[in-house]
């Protein structure tokens, strides 16, 4: 009997609704146990049509903490230029944190909600995507995420604003 | 002005330099495609491939039991930090891969200490890390070991220790484990 996938749920809004940004982002996308990578590149696995985007800005990379039979997640950032707000911490380049069953992640402008549901399979897992009409995250500066002098200092409580 | 006052100051690269041994290794070429002594520059974003299969390894072991995949290798840096790690991640679905005495199971991970014992069926490698400046890239060295290398260094063969002992059995089952783990799959699928 096959398995049942992990599959990470990922809500994506940028605020220049209608534009070409998810243009080629499908509903659904199979991968294996290798990194995912996310960026304006032709080798990425999610790509972005945004020119502010590296080429590879993000991985999700799959592996299994010691004694559990579920996949987890970390997220790297791999752009030089820009960094990615993760739950609150500024990513720099190479910087790497695991991921909890939901998560906040803003770049570029773009805002990522992540929400991970957890499979038994360990060939791979699915990328389930949903573009919002609205913002995910509500926090100020949110679009300024590839700035260093714009980073937010603390992450403000979900929908406290 | 000339090219030498002109030029970037050079920045010191993190560098892995890894001591390999498998006790077929004068007979069976299976590791003719590593060029030893031969430093290698990769980009500090490159997932390092190790196995069977050369179309996806960047190293790799002319070795039936090997797999396609064995274990991979990557820098990363923790939050805030400002030191590059690297980590190792057990690609075989079949083998375990011991760092000194951690089994890891497949896609379980680990940071790599500056030295250690890395093994997987009768594979040894002791792995060095050098810190260095640049965040671009990294570079490896590899030098092959005439002997043993857990003779050589003195390095505890101790079995695997579990870090989670969840039932009596499972340690009791886990202890009789060989140090050196004989089952190499094929991750043919």
């Amino acid at each position: 009997m096959e398995r049942p996938l992990t599959v990470l749920r990922m809500s994506l809004y940028h605020p220049t609704q209608g534009s070409a940004v998810f243009a080629t982002v499908p509903q659904r996308l199979q991968h294996d146990t290798s990194p995912l990578l996310v960026g304006r590149g032709l080798d990425a696995h999610l790509q972005l049509h945004l020119p502010r985007l590296s080429r590879q800005h993000l991985s999700l990379e799959p592996y299994r903490e010691k004694g559990s039979a579920l996949l987890a997640f970390s997220l790297k950032a791999l752009s030089r230029r820009g960094c990615v707000w993760v739950n609150g911490l500024v990513l720099r380049f190479l910087e790497q944190v695991p991921l909890s069953t939901i998560n906040r992640v803003a770049f570029a402008g773009i805002q990522m909600v992540v929400h991970v549901e957890g499979g038994t399979s360990l060939e791979a897992f699915v990328c389930c995507f949903h573009v919002s009409p609205s913002p995910l995250i509500y926090r100020p500066q949110a679009e300024e995420t590839d700035e260093w002098e714009d980073i937010p200092k603390e992450p403000p409580a979900p929908g406290s604003e | 002005m000339s090219s030498f006052e002109d030029a970037d100051t050079e920045e010191t690269v993190t560098s892995l330099r890894v001591t390999i041994y498998h006790p077929g290794q004068m007979q069976n070429g299976i590791f003719q495609s590593i060029r030893f002594y031969n430093p290698e520059k990769l980009p500090s974003s490159e997932v390092v491939k190790f196995g069977r299969n050369s179309t996806i390894c960047r190293y790799t072991f002319q070795d039936k039991q090997v797999s396609r995949v064995q274990f991979s290798l990557q820098l990363f840096k923790k939050f805030d930090s400002s030191v590059l790690s690297f980590e190792i991640k057990n690609m075989s679905r079949k083998t375990s891969l011991l760092v000194d005495s951690t089994e890891l199971g497949y896609l379980n991970k680990v940071e790599l200490p500056y030295r250690c014992m890395v093994r997987f069926g009768e594979y040894q490698l002791l792995v060095e890390k050098e810190d260095g400046e640049s965040l671009e890239f990294f570079e490896t060295l590899f030098v092959m070991s005439p002997r043993p290398l857990l003779q050589e260094h003195d390095w505890p063969a101790g079995k695997p220790t579990p870090e989670f002992c969840r039932s009596s059995l499972w340690c009791t089952q886990s202890t009789s484990l060989s140090a050196s783990p004989r089952e190499m799959d094929e991750n043919e699928y």
